[in-house]
């Protein structure tokens, strides 16, 4: 039983799932990608005006606000 | 595609870069010259991407080709782009057809990669296709090869190689390839031993055709190692690698210290996966994608379904190596949000020289529709069994067992199951589109259906056809059944991205140029309003595409001659500016180490002291009749590899005011020549298109009577 279970997919998921949350910074990926979406290395500045309605979701749901980028950036 | 094609959409970000690139390359040979020097941008420099832009390979040629029969330079580029994308395509499903063993979801892998980001990015990232279409091919012919060694395998493999070295820096490609050799030897050490040793046997008795193969990867690899060479030298330094977020001291020191890799941190502050991929945007808002940003990665949502539902299937060992890779890579590619980059990039000396390593993420996309489909192939394989064409290479998938109802019952409820806890997390994320839903449903419903074996005898759709066709039905209609279940979300998605685009509408320079010698440097760029200068530097190349001066600045290009940079860096702007609008002034002889601020004689057209016999990319030759001596300054950048002639005679060349070039001439009527002879010459680059073309045809020969 225990060899069938272990021969199934649903346990290397899992396996890549731990492996993935243990070795990515998921903290530093956010702040990243916050950084690429405000667009700080095209124009200089904490901001981005012209990309759109994606950036400010990112902004949004992420809560990276200036103080945020100050603090981290 | 159709505004892409015809030009109305640009191209942009880095494939904007290609494009000046390529049509300056093709508009000089059309002219009868095979470029080596750009006189136009940074006060002259070489021609520094004559080895990364694909400009070598057979496919590229429809460029020129298509100029000819009259199609402008813009619209030439994006056919070529788009056939070569097709041709990715096509490989990749002779590739998934080796893999898999299944006609059918060859072309569902097909389809999968036609609709997926790699084609919309290719519009603003050429160099995701000049990195995966040769990377596929060489992949399917190495798969190929292991299992039957023929020579027009190993004829093919060496030409993928080829074009994989003379198109773009080869790390990315080698980076891909040590990880699957990693986990391929991991998982299939028997196997791998018995490739090499018949690869060894197969070496030792085609010896000839082993050795023809070296020599054509050395050749196609002349235009890189030319350049390496050139760069060796010190005369050429690539300040945009260095300067752009470090203090300006860090980026003197290192542009100067001719650094050709970097550092890790520079690496890593920008460029990377990790600031690319956000696990809302798998799902969410890609409707929303701007067409100025270049992080575009989105992979057909039943293609994850398909992942999730694969929970329960057996574990093998293809589904290791696949998940493994992109594991791999993806961390990679993420930079310093793992630990792998920075430590390969300590230990083996080549990841010092990425520039942007969310290059890498486009393999994934690949990778993970070719293990998406190989779930669902196994998904159908426990289903009922379908009748195909009776040949195994036809429908591998569907030859599924016979179930009992209950187990059939089981499997449905399995399947219901999963898409409503994949339902449960999509509905975690935001903006997750209609059609994304839509398709999950499909998919439920559909895959119930085919548990269910209702479909078994074929009465629902194949009634009134022939009996041989009745047996090809079934599996005809769930192909096409899957086909648009996965292509539902990403056709409606790339709509939404091409409408997006619409509003960058603007022409590119594309009309071709016989370039003209100007005697003075315009002082104010050219500008314009189009957005996508928002995101990418408007000068270099506009002035690349157009053949005309850029105005005499520096900044941080990729490339400029060591001695410009040095001197724009401790000169002021507007100093430099005024001296090197002229582009020949001339001095009283002997006064070679003026400062700019000297007072010499700026030439502002021709006169009857001094006229332009002849002017192309590489070569400026002068008539001059001084009535006395004159040390001749022409203010292009110095290197070791520019000559000087008189009357035909070679003569010293100097290098005066500090960056550029001199020549004395004495009184009296004369002949003036500056030449660029870089090492390798003209012939390095027509040697590499050659012999990229014999392979190919080679190749195909090998192949096609399947030797």
């Amino acid at each position: 039983m225990i060899k069938a279970v272990l021969g199934r997919n649903i346990i290397y998921w899992i396996l890549l799932a731990l492996l993935l949350s243990y070795i990515v910074n998921w903290r530093l990926c956010t702040i990243e990608r916050g950084k690429y979406l405000l667009g700080i290395f095209y124009n200089g500045f904490y901001q981005n005006t012209s990309d759109g309605i994606v950036y400010k979701d990112y902004l949004k749901i992420h809560g990276i606000t200036h103080d945020f980028i100050k603090e981290n950036i | 595609m159709r505004d892409f094609v015809f030009g109305f959409i640009p191209v942009n970000m880095d494939t904007n870069t290609i494009y000046g690139v390529t049509k300056f390359y093709f508009n000089n040979v059309l002219n009868g010259v095979v470029p080596l020097w750009d006189p136009f941008v940074s006060l002259g420099r070489p021609f520094y991407a004559i080895a990364i832009c694909n400009l070598f390979n057979p496919v590229t040629q429809i460029v020129p080709l298509l100029k000819l029969a009259g199609i402008n330079y813009a619209n030439a580029f994006v056919i070529y782009m788009v056939v070569y994308f097709f041709i990715g395509c096509i490989g990749f499903y002779f590739l998934s057809r080796e893999v898999l063993k299944d006609r059918g979801m060859a072309y569902l892998a097909y389809v999968g990669l036609m609709f997926s980001s790699l084609g919309a990015s290719m519009f603003t990232q050429m160099t995701f296709l000049e990195m995966a279409v040769p990377a596929i091919w060489f992949f399917f012919f190495l798969l190929r090869f292991a299992r039957q060694r023929t020579q027009g395998n190993f004829s093919g493999l060496t030409f993928t190689a080829m074009v994989l070295i003379s198109s773009y820096l080869p790390f990315y490609f080698m980076t891909v390839f040590l990880c699957f050799l990693f986990v391929f030897i991991f998982l299939y050490i028997k196997e791998a031993q018995k490739f090499c040793i018949n690869l060894y046997h197969f070496l030792l008795k085609f010896w000839r055709l082993s050795w023809l193969g070296l020599l054509g990867i050395l050749v196609s690899a002349a235009p890189l190692v030319a350049y390496k060479i050139l760069d060796a030298s010190g005369d050429v330094v690539a300040p945009g690698r260095h300067c752009q977020y470090s203090s300006a001291q860090e980026c003197y020191d290192r542009t100067m210290g001719r650094q050709a890799g970097m550092s890790y941190d520079e690496i890593t502050r920008s460029g990377t996966l990790g600031e690319r991929l956000d696990m809302q945007y798998l799902f969410g808002n890609l409707d929303k994608i701007t067409y100025g940003s270049d992080s575009l990665l989105f992979l057909p949502v039943w293609i994850y379904a398909l992942l999730g539902l694969s929970f329960f299937l057996r574990l093998t060992r293809l589904t290791v190596l696949l998940s493994s890779m992109a594991l791999i890579i993806g961390l990679i590619a993420s930079g310093n949000v793992s630990g792998l980059f920075g430590f390969l990039y300590r230990h083996i000396f080549f990841f010092a020289y990425f520039r942007n390593l969310f290059f890498l993420g486009d393999f994934l996309v690949p990778i993970v529709i070719l293990l998406g489909l190989y779930q669902l192939q196994m998904l159908l394989s426990i289903g009922p069994p379908i009748k195909t064409f009776g040949d195994d290479r036809w429908g591998m998938a569907f030859r599924g067992n016979s179930l009992s109802t209950s187990a059939r019952k089981g499997i449905i409820f399995g399947v219901i199951v999963l898409h409503a806890i994949f339902f449960w997390f999509l509905k975690h994320f935001e903006g997750v589109p209609l059609v994304s839903w839509v398709t999950l449903g499909l998919s439920a419903v559909a895959l119930s259906i085919y548990y269910s074996g209702i479909n078994r005898d074929s009465v629902l759709f194949c009634s009134t056809t022939s009996q041989t066709k009745i047996g090809r039905c079934p599996y005809l209609i769930w192909t096409g059944i899957f086909a648009i279940i996965l292509l539902l979300q990403p056709v409606w998605i790339l709509r939404a991205y091409a409408l997006n685009a619409r509003e960058f509408a603007f022409v590119l320079p594309s009309m071709h140029v016989t370039p003209v010698f100007s005697w003075v440097r315009p002082q104010t760029p050219v500008v314009s309003s189009s957005r996508i200068y928002q995101f990418v530097h408007y000068e270099d190349f506009w002035y690349e595409m157009s053949m005309t001066d850029a105005p005499p600045k520096i900044g941080y290009p990729q490339t400029a001659t060591r001695w410009t940079f040095d001197l724009s860096e401790h000169t002021p702007a507007n100093i430099l500016a005024n001296y090197a609008r002229y582009k020949i002034v001339l001095y009283d002889d002997g006064s070679t180490s003026s400062p700019l601020t000297a007072v010499g004689k700026p030439v502002s057209g021709p006169s009857k002291d001094l006229s332009v016999k002849y002017f192309d990319v590489n070569t400026l030759k002068l008539k001059a009749d001084f009535a006395k001596p004159e040390m001749v300054v022409y203010n292009d950048s110095y290197t070791r590899y520019w000559k000087a002639y008189l009357d035909g005679m070679p003569v010293e060349l100097l290098r005066v005011n500090e960056a550029f070039k001199g020549i004395k001439v004495p009184a009296g009527e004369h002949r003036i020549e500056f030449s660029y002879h870089p090492p390798g010459g003209t012939w390095v680059y027509i040697a590499a298109t050659a012999v990229l073309f014999i392979f190919l045809f080679w190749a195909v020969f090998m192949l096609y009577w399947r030797l």
